[in-house]
C-alpha cells in the first residue's frame, strides 16, 4: 500500500471537527428552576353562568363549525340550552372579559345557535356500579326539569308529576311564543323525557297525593313555582279591570281583556312585566296606549334591556320611579295615580325598598291595569317545618334540600332569582346532593367543590372530569395576552320589524345563521381554556414542550430554561409558571 | 394549527441560547419547515453557539460552519454540489445574523442573489451584534441603545428588504416569530421556488434589548402591530404582497417594552412614529402599485 | 499531442482535463486568461465542470471550500489583491482539510500598483496551510496541476500551483498535451468524503471550547503535510512513468562539485540554467537548486543537496520587508541544525517583472565566488 493510500484511508472523521453527539446530554433545565404548568382555568363567562356552561369550551366547537359537538358540550350542564339561549338574562356576556377589549361575545345567542343547528344526545354520565334510587319530580317548569335530567343522568329512576295539561310550567304558560316558541320548548323537554322520565300530566298535588308519593319514592323535589300574584295591597285594587302577570300571560282567552282598551298600564319592571305589555300590544293592536311603570329609574329596571328596548319598539311607553297609589274611576277604572319613588337597595341583605322620591304625582288614563310585581309560591300543601312563617317559600339550604331531608326543591319556590338559568342550577344542585347521597357521598364536601369560582353555580362535567380545570381561579382581562386578538364589533341577529310584531306572535328574534354564529364564536377570547393553538408549543425556543395529541402538551422540566415565553403569549392564560422542586 | 404528519423538529433541546432566545425560536421554525432534507450553513453569530460546539450539534441535519461573511457563497456551493452530484431534492439553507448579512456579509448575498443561485437564505436579525456582545450593525434602528451607541444609534436601520428585491430574486419575505404559522408556510414557500430565496427575520433578544426574557415573542409581535416591522413578500423583486394586516398599534407600545429605547423622550418617540408611518406608507405604495398593475 | 500554449491557457487545459467539477472564478491580471479560456471551453462545450462567476476571489474561495466538502473536484484562480483578499479562506480551506487545486499567477501587491512578477502574493500566504508548488514553465505548469490533485486528495490539503506573471503566465511554449486516457487512468474521478449526509448529519467544523480540542487538528494537519512529502515523491514518481517528466519537489544541476549553488524558483531558474552553462564554461564550478515545492519545505532534499558546498547564493523575486528574501530564509533555517553549513548570500531580483538575465545572474555568481562574507542584508538588483 502506498502511502497515498495511507492517506486515503485515513480517518476523515478525526481531521475537521465532526459534531454528532446530542446536546440533550446537556440538561439546561437546570439554569432555572420556573416550570410552566398547563392549567385550565374557569372564564369568567362560566362563572357567571348560573348554569356553569362550559362556554369556551362550546364556542370553540362552534369556531370549527361543529355544532354538534358544541351542544353535547353544552347538554353536559344544561338541560335547556334552546331556551336559555332566547330568554336568559345572560350574565356571563356582562362579565364577558371582551368588554374590556370592544364588546361582549353574544353568548346567549351563540347558545340558542347551538341549540337550534347542533344535534347530540346527552351524555349518561352514571356509572353502572353506582347506587339508583327513585325520585318524584313535582312541577315540570325549568327547575323540575333540570333535576329530572340530571337525575336521569345520573341513572335514577324519575317520575315528574304536573298539575298542567302540558309540561314546562313557566317555560310554556308565562312566556310569550314571539320569545319562546313552543316548537323549541317541546324539543327540549322532549330530549329530557327521552332520557327514560315519566310525566304523569293533569296531576295536582294534595297533601293525601304527597303522602302516597312519600311511600313510592325516596326523595321528592318540589319545584311548583311562584303562581300566586303579588298585589299592591290598595285598597282599590279589586276589580276586573285589573289582572295580574302570570295569571294573565297564561290566561287561555286573555284578549278578552284587552279588547277595546284604549289605554293599558303595566305596573312592574321585571321580564314578567315586559312580556305582559308586549303580550297586551299584540292582543290590543296598533291604537291602544301601553304604558309601563315601575318604580326603578329607567335604564335600572330589572328586566333584560334587549327585552324592554324591543317593548319600545313596538311603542310601549315606558315610566321609571314611580309606583301607583291609586286606582280611580267607580264602576270603569278611569285613571291610575301614580307617586314618585326612589328604590334603594341595602348593600346587606340585597333587598330593595321603595321610598318617597321627589316630585309630582302622575295621572296615568287605564282602562285596564295590569301588575306585575312579582309572584308567591303556594306552600300551605308542604311540611311546616320546611316553609317559612309566611308562608312565602320553602327553605332549602346550599345543597338543595328542605329541613326534610327526604325533600328538596328548587327554582321559585325558593324564592331565589326568579330567572330560568337559575331554576335550572337548583334543579341541577339538588339532583347531584340526591345522587351523592344515595351514593354514600357526602354533598357539603363535594358540592362547594364543584361550585364554579366564586359564584354559585355548579358544573356537573367538572363533577364527572375532576381535575381537568381549576375552577376557582377565573381568568382577569390583565391576564390575556391580547396582543393577537383583533378588534371587531359583534355579530347580532335579525329581528323582525316592529310594525309586523305588533300583532304577531310569531319569534322577534331570528338568531345567528350558521356562518354568523361560527365568526362571533371566533371572537371567543376562550379564557383559561387550551383550543390547541399550539404556540406554547412552536414558541418554546427549548423545545421543552412536546405535543402529545390534540391540545395535549408535556413539559420537559430537563430542557425548559423557565423563560416563560409560552406562559406569557398564551393568549388564554392558559399557563402558569410555578416554582419546581 | 401545523399540518400533522408532515414536520418534525429537527432542532434538539439543550442547546446554549440564552433563556427566552429569539434566534432559537426561528431557527427551529425554519427547520420544522423545511424538513430532514436539508443542510444548514451556519457562520458566526448566536445560531452558530445554539446550535453547538464540537463535538455536540443541536441539529437533525447536516449542517456546516462556515465563515462570517460567505454564509451566502458557501450555501451556494453547497447547492452547485448537490446539483453537480445530482441530489436536486436536498434543500440548502444558509442561517446568518443582521451582522453577517446587513454588513460583513453583504456583498457576496449580493453576489449569489445576482447570479439567483440556489439555495435559501435566512436572516435571524437581532438588530446588533449579539454573540459579541451587543454592538451596533447597520440592522440597528435609529435611536437604539447598544453598547457602541450609548446616546442610541444615529443612522437608520438598512432596508434590506428592499436591497434583495433590487436584486430581482423570486422571492423575499419578511417574517415574525411572533406569527409562526405565518413564518413556516414562507419558509415551505420559499423551498418551493428555484433560485435564491430570501427570509428577513425579526428575532428579538432579551438580552441585547433589555427586556425581559418572557417578552421577545410578544415584542416581536408588537413589532408586526405597530408596522415597525411589517410581514410581507416580494416575488420576483417587483410583486409585493402584505401577508398579514397590521393593527397599527401605537410604536410606543413596542419601545416601552424595551430596554433599549428607554432614553427615548416624547418627541423621539413621536418622531419614531412619523418614520415608521412613511416606511409603512412606501410599502405599502409598492403593494398597491401592483394591485393597480394587476400584478398580484 | 504538441500545442503551443502560454502559462494561463496551460493551466486551464489541465484544469479541463482533471475534470474539475466546480470552477468558480473572478478576474485579476494577469489571471485573468485562465478565468476566460476555462469560460470559452465552457460556451464551447468541452468543459466537463460548471464556472461560477463569483463577485470576489473570497466568495470563490468560500465555494470552493463548500462544493469540495460536499464532495465536488474544485478549482479556481487568481493573483496578488485577489488572494491576499482571499486570505481568511485560504487558512479556512486548509483547516477544513479540503482538496482545493488553486492556480496562482504571482504579481506584486500594491503599492505601487502594478502588474509585474512578484513572489511576495503567495509567500505572504506560506502559513496558510497550503501546499505551494512553484513552476519553472508551462509544461510544468500543466502537469503540476495534475500532480496537485493527486496529492491533495490523498493529503486532504489544498494545493497552489504557481507561476509567475507574464514570463509564464502570457508567453507561449511548445508543450506536451498528453492523451485525455492517460490523464484519467492517472487522476480517476474524485472520491472525496461527503461531509453532508442526511443519513448521518453531523454540524462540520464547528467551534471547539478549548485548546486541547484545538490542538489535535493542528498537530493532525501538521504531520499530514510532513505525510506529504512523500506522497509527492510518489506521485511524481508515477508521472514520470506514465508521461516520461517528472520534477521532485527540488532539481539539482552540477551540484556535485560545486564551490557555488546558486538557488532559484520559478520561471528565473530557465535563465539560470544558461548562467550556469555559461559559468562552466568559464572553468567556475557553479551548480544550481531549483525549489518547485516550498511547502511543504523539502528540507531533507535542500541539505542533502547542499552537503560540502561552501557557497549558496539565493535570488529571490520576493521580499520580506524587515528581514530579506523568503526563499533565502527559508534555506537558512533549514539548515541551521545540519552538517550542511554553506555561507548563504541573499540577493532579490527581478521584482515586478524586471528582466533577470544570464548576465545578471552570472555576475552574482561572480561577486559571491569573490566575497569572503555574506552580508548581513540582501543585496538589491537592479538590473543592467
Amino acid at each position: 500500500m502506498t502511502t497515498q493510500e495511507n492517506l486515503r484511508a485515513a480517518d476523515y472523521e478525526t481531521i475537521i471537527p465532526v459534531s454528532r453527539a446530542n446536546t440533550k446530554v446537556f440538561k439546561t433545565g437546570q439554569w432555572s428552576q420556573k416550570k410552566p404548568t398547563h392549567h385550565p382555568k374557569l372564564s369568567p363567562c362560566r362563572e357567571a353562568c348560573p348554569v356553569g356552561n362550559n362556554i369556551p369550551g362550546a364556542l370553540a366547537h362552534v369556531s370549527k363549525g361543529d355544532y354538534n359537538a358544541a351542544l353535547a358540550l353544552i347538554l353536559q350542564e344544561n338541560p335547556l340550552p334552546g331556551i336559555c339561549g332566547r330568554v336568559c338574562y345572560h350574565p356571563c356576556q356582562t362579565s364577558c372579559n371582551r368588554n374590556q377589549f370592544d364588546e361582549t361575545v353574544e353568548i346567549r345567542s351563540l347558545e340558542r345557535a347551538i341549540a337550534d343547528y347542533g344535534c347530540a344526545t346527552p351524555q349518561i354520565c352514571s356509572s353502572p356500579t353506582d347506587n339508583k334510587t327513585t325520585i318524584a319530580v313535582i312541577g315540570s317548569g325549568p327547575a323540575g326539569l333540570s333535576a329530572a335530567y340530571f337525575l336521569a343522568l345520573f341513572g335514577h329512576r324519575v317520575t315528574i308529576f304536573e298539575s298542567r295539561a302540558e309540561p314546562g310550567g313557566v317555560l310554556r304558560y308565562g312566556i310569550p311564543e314571539y320569545r319562546l316558541p313552543g316548537e323549541v320548548l317541546n324539543r327540549e323537554i322532549g330530549r329530557i323525557l327521552a332520557l327514560g322520565i315519566d310525566l304523569e300530566k293533569g296531576v295536582r298535588i294534595d297533601s293525601e297525593r304527597l303522602d302516597d308519593l312519600q311511600d313510592r319514592f325516596e326523595y321528592i323535589f318540589l319545584g311548583t313555582g311562584a303562581w300566586l300574584p303579588q298585589k299592591t295591597g290598595l285598597s282599590s285594587e279589586n276589580r276586573e279591570t285589573i289582572q295580574y302577570g302570570l295569571d294573565f300571560l297564561s290566561h287561555e282567552k286573555k284578549e278578552i281583556f284587552c279588547q277595546g282598551k284604549k289605554n293599558i298600564v303595566v305596573i312592574g319592571g321585571g321580564d314578567v312585566a315586559v312580556d305582559v305589555a308586549r303580550t297586551a300590544r299584540r292582543l290590543c293592536g296598533p291604537g291602544t296606549v301601553i304604558t309601563m311603570i315601575a318604580p326603578e329609574k329607567e335604564g335600572d329596571f330589572p328586566a333584560i334591556p334587549e327585552g324592554l328596548a324591543e317593548a319600545e319598539d313596538e311603542r310601549i311607553r315606558i315610566i321609571g320611579e314611580y309606583q301607583p297609589i291609586e286606582f280611580i274611576g267607580n264602576s270603569h277604572l278611569e285613571k291610575v295615580r301614580f307617586v314618585r319613588t326612589k328604590v334603594e337597595k341595602d348593600r346587606v341583605t340585597g333587598r330593595y325598598t321603595l321610598l318617597p322620591g321627589d316630585g309630582n304625582d302622575l295621572l296615568v288614563d287605564a282602562d285596564l291595569v295590569l301588575i306585575a310585581i312579582g309572584q308567591l309560591p303556594d306552600t300551605g300543601l308542604f311540611l311546616p317545618e320546611i316553609v317559612d312563617k309566611d308562608f312565602s317559600k320553602v327553605f332549602v339550604n346550599d345543597l338543595g334540600m328542605t329541613p326534610s331531608s327526604r325533600f328538596y326543591a328548587g327554582g321559585d319556590l325558593t324564592r331565589k332569582r326568579p330567572a330560568v338559568a337559575d331554576a335550572i342550577l337548583s334543579g341541577k344542585r339538588a339532583a347531584l346532593s340526591i345522587h351523592l347521597k344515595a351514593n354514600g357521598y357526602d354533598p357539603e364536601i363535594i358540592i362547594p367543590a364543584l361550585t364554579l369560582g366564586q359564584g354559585s353555580s355548579l358544573s356537573i362535567s367538572a363533577y364527572i372530569e375532576a381535575g381537568l380545570i381549576d375552577l376557582k381561579k377565573v381568568v382577569q382581562f390583565a391576564e390575556l395576552n391580547t396582543l393577537l386578538y383583533r378588534k371587531t364589533g359583534a355579530e347580532h341577529g335579525t329581528k323582525s320589524p316592529p310594525e309586523t310584531r305588533r300583532t304577531d306572535f310569531s319569534e322577534v328574534n331570528g338568531g345567528l345563521e350558521r356562518k354568523a354564529a361560527i365568526d362571533e364564536a371566533k371572537r371567543c377570547f376562550y379564557c383559561g381554556s387550551c383550543i390547541g393553538c399550539d404556540l406554547c408549543f412552536l414558541l418554546c425556543p427549548d423545545i421543552s414542550i412536546a405535543k402529545e395529541g390534540d391540545r395535549i402538551y408535556r413539559v420537559d422540566k430537563d430542557y425548559c430554561k423557565g423563560c416563560s415565553i409560552c406562559a406569557t403569549v398564551c393568549p388564554r392564560h392558559v399557563i402558569e409558571m410555578e416554582e419546581s422542586q | 394549527m401545523y399540518k400533522e404528519n408532515t414536520v418534525e423538529d429537527l432542532m434538539r433541546s439543550g442547546h446554549f441560547a440564552c433563556p427566552g432566545c429569539g434566534v432559537a425560536i426561528a431557527m427551529r421554525l425554519v427547520l420544522r419547515a423545511l424538513g430532514r432534507k436539508t443542510i444548514a450553513v451556519i457562520i458566526p453569530s448566536c445560531a452558530s453557539i445554539i446550535a453547538a460546539t464540537h463535538p455536540h450539534s443541536a441539529l437533525e441535519i447536516p449542517a456546516f460552519h462556515g465563515t462570517f461573511e460567505t454564509a451566502a457563497p458557501t450555501a451556494a456551493g453547497i447547492s452547485y454540489a448537490l446539483k453537480i452530484r445530482g441530489k436536486s431534492d436536498i434543500t440548502v439553507v444558509a442561517i446568518a445574523g443582521d451582522g453577517g448579512t446587513f454588513d460583513i456579509g453583504l456583498q457576496s448575498l449580493s453576489g449569489t442573489a445576482d447570479r439567483n443561485e440556489h439555495y435559501i437564505y435566512v436572516c435571524l436579525d437581532n438588530e446588533a451584534y449579539m454573540n459579541t456582545g451587543i454592538q451596533a450593525s447597520s440592522a440597528t434602528p435609529r435611536r437604539a441603545w447598544t453598547i457602541t451607541t450609548p446616546a442610541g444609534r444615529s443612522a437608520r436601520k438598512k432596508n434590506i428588504m428592499e436591497i434583495m428585491a433590487a436584486h430581482r430574486i423570486p422571492y423575499a419575505a419578511t417574517a415574525s416569530i411572533g406569527y409562526p404559522q405565518d413564518l413556516m408556510d414562507k419558509v415551505q414557500k420559499a423551498k418551493g421556488i428555484e433560485g435564491t430565496k430570501f427570509l428577513h427575520i425579526l428575532t428579538p433578544c432579551a438580552t441585547g434589548w433589555r427586556m425581559a426574557e418572557n417578552l421577545t415573542v410578544n415584542a416581536a409581535i408588537l413589532s408586526v402591530e405597530t408596522r415597525i416591522f411589517p410581514l410581507y413578500e416580494v416575488f420576483d423583486g417587483k410583486k409585493y404582497g402584505i401577508t398579514y394586516e397590521p393593527q397599527g398599534l401605537p410604536v410606543e407600545e413596542y419601545l416601552k417594552i424595551q430596554g433599549r429605547y428607554r432614553h427615548l423622550d416624547a418627541g423621539q418617540i413621536e418622531r419614531m412614529q412619523t418614520e415608521t408611518d412613511e416606511e409603512w406608507e412606501s410599502l405599502y405604495r409598492h403593494v398597491t402599485d401592483c394591485q393597480r398593475k394587476g400584478a398580484l | 499531442m504538441r500545442d503551443l500554449l502560454s502559462g494561463n491557457y496551460a493551466i486551464a487545459e489541465a484544469v479541463r482535463m482533471a475534470k474539475a467539477q466546480l470552477i468558480p472564478a473572478y478576474p485579476i491580471t494577469p489571471q485573468t486568461p485562465i478565468y476566460e479560456r476555462l469560460s470559452e471551453m465552457e460556451s464551447q462545450g468541452t468543459l466537463p465542470g460548471v464556472m461560477v462567476r463569483v463577485e470576489s476571489e473570497h466568495s470563490a474561495m468560500a465555494m470552493c471550500i463548500a462544493a469540495s466538502l460536499a464532495g465536488v473536484r474544485v478549482f479556481t484562480a487568481t493573483s496578488s489583491q485577489g488572494l491576499a483578499l482571499m486570505h481568511e479562506m485560504l487558512h479556512f480551506a486548509s483547516g477544513n482539510r479540503v482538496p482545493v487545486v488553486m492556480g496562482c499567477v504571482n504579481r506584486v501587491l500594491a503599492v505601487p500598483w502594478s502588474f509585474g512578477s512578484d513572489q511576495t502574493d503567495t509567500l505572504s500566504q506560506r502559513d496558510t496551510g497550503w501546499m505551494q508548488f512553484y513552476c519553472e514553465d508551462n509544461q510544468e505548469a500543466f502537469d503540476t496541476v495534475i500532480q496537485a490533485y493527486r496529492i491533495s486528495e490523498a493529503t486532504m490539503l489544498p494545493s497552489m500551483v504557481i507561476i509567475d506573471a507574464f514570463f509564464n503566465s502570457h508567453f507561449i511554449e511548445p508543450m506536451d498535451v498528453p492523451d485525455q486516457r492517460l490523464i484519467d487512468l492517472f487522476l480517476p474521478q474524485a472520491t472525496l468524503p461527503e461531509r453532508f449526509d442526511l443519513n448521518d448529519p453531523a454540524f462540520i467544523s464547528n467551534v471547539v471550547t478549548s485548546g486541547a480540542q484545538f490542538l489535535p487538528f493542528r498537530e493532525r494537519a501538521f504531520t499530514d503535510m510532513e505525510k506529504a512529502k512523500e506522497i509527492i515523491r510518489e506521485v511524481d514518481i508515477e508521472y514520470r512513468a506514465q508521461f516520461g517528466r517528472g520534477y521532485g519537489m527540488v532539481e539539482t544541476v552540477q551540484t556535485k562539485d560545486a564551490q557555488l549553488v546558486l538557488v532559484t524558483s520559478g520561471s528565473m531558474t530557465s535563465t539560470a540554467r544558461m548562467a550556469i552553462e555559461a559559468l562552466r564554461d568559464k572553468g567556475l564550478k557553479v551548480g544550481l537548486l531549483k525549489i518547485k515545492a516550498f511547502r511543504p519545505f523539502p528540507s531533507r532534499e535542500v541539505e542533502d543537496a547542499l552537503q560540502n558546498i561552501p557557497k549558496v547564493a539565493v535570488i529571490d523575486r520576493n521580499i520580506s520587508i524587515g528581514k530579506e528574501g523568503i526563499f533565502c530564509q527559508e534555506l537558512k533555517s533549514a539548515l541551521y541544525n545540519s552538517t550542511a553549513r554553506p555561507r548563504i548570500y541573499g540577493y532579490i531580483a527581478g521584482l515586478d517583472g524586471l528582466d533577470v538575465s544570464p548576465e545578471i545572474i552570472e555576475n552574482i555568481c561572480l561577486e559571491v565566488l569573490g566575497k569572503e562574507m555574506p552580508d548581513n542584508l540582501p543585496i538589491w538588483v537592479k538590473g543592467n
